[in-house]
């Protein structure tokens, strides 16, 4: 079954952005360049516009923390136009859980994907969770401390193959597509602009511990807008 | 840099209502020893309602934590979002939750991999213990509700386990001496029954042919290939694609496929998945059907069952002993081409007394919405069969009963289990033994083998 949830909120994003002309350290992973698209893209969670399979920069399977792939599979993609920083998100899931349903409730407790910007080396974290259900909880870190008030923007489309919240049968998957306005990273959008991301993905499998992949982590996630 | 990542961030929303203008210091993240707090003070860990004076104990997100109830939902604080949790005693309540799980959540363990059925002294769901944290439905056979273990110690029911020597690589399979015998698209004769079963090989996302699986599906046949008692034929349990009906990406993706399955000299008896119809498991594909003959499905007909000659998505095959001593027979459904006739053609095919028989069908009996699904079922409860084999899912698993799903065949893995093929082997008592072996390492994962007698019961 393939069950159409369109603009719903919920999201656990994470997000590090550094400030455009700093690059990455020769330490630090090669940065992924996004490309520019032309073509509009809808927020549905279907990712089929052409840009997402021909073009969209690929992270490639999230890891665990011992450098396997994580179980299960979650990937993201980027592309950036106008403004924005599309994001595709992918998650297998056998069995999604979501129960927050409004804006800013802790999305930590279920499925999520939480994506950690931070606008300069050593400043404010931005960051963006998202749940299945596409409901977006965000927030600004600065002096250690999480401003809710802060609003990214962020809009989210999703689709799941699946029942949300049973637990009877199996489930297949979710993916949210996000539109994240560039000026809430604190960069004006343009080419060569450099973003410092991290992702993470947590899950509850069926009968499991919940476990975690990520992509990005420990300042090795970087973004150019090309 | 990054100090909220990779610990499971939560954020807030409060009074369930709407966004307000706060400031939530998260300071006390667990293991950071730079910050001021103390995550016990704001999550303190519980395993009962009596561990928490004056609030609740709930189940959130890993692990149970004490939090103020809110049955008005507007008792919260502003740094708490008043939401519907599961207490310890499997009853709903509704409790005031951090909006950031910083200072709740612990550390998040990655690729723990299936627990076996007991830890020391915690027992798995469906292991009878002492524990009474549940009622009605939901209740496991622990005492346990939401998949928590049941801890014999104490009674308590807790989180499932990690780490206690489970998904160990597994152990070398061995499947018997060499199979004589030939089997070709229209059955054959053996000296054993041997075969092996591949499920869910597509990419992520539609006409994402780039992102098809090719490595992992070329390693799975060329696996199989390898096996020291190869097995003379397979099935696959559907989905061998994901392409949009009105694209181009069909013929390039069952190129792919059937390049990587050319690795592979046995025969293949394919069954038809919701992808090869228009995508939607809810989909209806075949002459008459509501979906009509997409590209993808008449793709399925001409190059996947075309070669071993069936014309209909639906099919069966005999695979009898050489010697006459067993007989058995394959039925293909395809649930989501389905119609009158192959509803008369499965009831009486299946009618046909075997030894052996064998459903192959690509969604699991509880993905209901293929069209297919409940009437296959009605019909196969009135008959005899020895084990339906089905995909959809990707993993792999055997809940109960007479159905094993195999869909971990190189689409993107949805449980904890790694990608791989299952083997089907006749041993000597004349149960069949299933084995799931890894696709890169072909060990056998121990805690999932099983085996059944002809007529499905449970075999020692």
């Amino acid at each position: 079954m393939t069950a159409r949830l369109i603009g719903g909120p919920l999201l656990a994003i994470a997000v590090a952005l550094a400030a455009r002309e700093s690059p990455p350290t020769s330490t630090q992973r090669r940065p992924l360049r996004a490309p520019k698209t032309a073509e509009p893209i809808t927020l549905n969670g279907e990712l089929d516009e052409r840009i997402w399979t021909h073009g969209a920069v690929r992270t490639g399977a999230f890891v665990a923390a011992n450098g396997a792939a994580a179980r299960p599979y979650s990937e993201a993609r980027f592309a950036w136009a106008d403004g924005m920083l599309y994001v595709g998100l992918y998650a297998a899931d056998e069995d999604i859980r979501a129960r927050a349903t409004k804006p800013d409730d802790p999305l930590w407790i279920d499925d999520t994907f939480h994506l950690v910007f931070v606008t300069a080396p050593g400043g404010e974290e931005r960051v963006i969770d998202v749940s299945p259900r596409g409901v977006v909880t965000d927030a600004r870190r600065a002096g250690g401390s999480l401003d809710f008030a802060w609003q990214s923007g962020t809009r989210a489309g999703h689709e799941m193959d699946g029942t949300i919240d049973d637990s009877r049968d199996d489930d297949e998957e979710w993916v949210l597509e996000l539109a994240i306005p560039l000026s809430s990273l604190g960069l004006d959008g343009r080419r060569g602009d450099t973003i410092e991301l991290a992702i993470q993905r947590c899950d509850t499998p069926r009968g499991a511990a919940r476990a975690c992949g990520s992509w990005g982590d420990r300042g090795t996630g970087w973004i150019v807008l090309d | 840099m990054l100090r909220s990542f990779l610990v499971a961030v939560g954020f807030l929303a409060l009074g369930c209502g709407q966004k307000t203008s706060v400031v939530v210091d998260d300071a006390s993240v667990p293991g950071d020893a730079s910050v001021p707090g103390d995550a016990a003070a704001v999550c303190p860990p519980c395993t009962t309602d009596q561990d928490c004076p004056g609030s609740a104990c709930a189940q959130l997100g890993s692990d149970t934590y004490c939090a103020p109830t809110c049955p008005s939902g507007s008792e919260c604080a502003a740094d708490r979002a008043c939401i519907a949790a599961s207490g310890v005693n499997g009853q709903q309540v509704s409790v005031c939750v951090p909006r950031s799980g910083d200072t709740c959540t612990a550390p998040a363990v990655v690729d723990a991999g299936p627990p076996p059925a007991t830890c020391g002294t915690l027992v798995g769901p469906d292991v009878a213990a002492a524990c009474a944290s549940c009622s009605g439905a939901t209740c496991q056979t622990n005492g346990c509700y939401g998949d928590w273990w049941c801890d014999t110690a104490t009674n308590r029911c807790r989180p499932p386990p990690t780490g206690c020597g489970s998904d160990d690589g597994g152990a070398p399979f061995d499947g018997g001496p060499p199979v004589t015998g030939t089997v070709d698209g229209n059955g054959g004769s053996l000296s054993r029954l041997l075969f092996a079963v591949v499920g869910d090989t597509r990419p992520a996302n539609p006409d994402d042919t780039p992102g098809y699986p090719s490595a992992i599906i070329d390693t799975i046949f060329t696996g199989i290939q390898g096996l020291p008692s190869r097995p003379p034929f397979m099935v696959a349990t559907g989905d061998y694609m994901f392409a949009s009906t009105f694209g181009s990406q069909v013929n390039p993706q069952l190129d792919l496929y059937l390049a990587a399955r050319a690795k592979y000299s046995g025969v293949s008896f394919p069954a038809l998945g919701n992808h090869e119809c228009t995508g939607a498991t809810a989909s209806n594909c075949g002459p008459g059907n509501t979906n009509g003959t997409t590209q993808n499905y008449n793709a399925f007909m001409s190059r996947m069952l075309g070669p071993i000659g069936k014309t209909d998505p639906f099919y069966s095959v005999r695979v009898d002993a050489i010697d006459k001593s067993w007989t058995s027979k394959f039925l293909i459904v395809a649930a989501n081409a389905w119609s009158a006739a192959q509803a008369t053609w499965l009831d009486q095919t299946l009618a046909q007394p075997t030894t052996y028989t064998f459903v192959v069908r690509h969604e699991s009996a509880a993905a209901n919405t293929a069209p297919g699904v409940i009437p296959s079922e009605q019909i196969m409860a009135t008959h005899p069969y020895t084990l339906a084999i089905v995909g959809h899912t990707h993993t792999y698993a055997h809940y109960s009963g007479r159905e094993v799903i195999v869909g971990n065949g190189g689409a993107p893995l949805s449980g904890s289990k790694d990608y791989g093929f299952a083997v089907l082997n006749q041993r000597p008592d004349g149960a069949i033994q299933v084995d799931m072996l890894n696709f890169s390492t072909r060990l056998s994962d121990g805690l999932f083998r099983f085996a059944v007698k002809p007529d499905g019961t449970p075999a020692p």
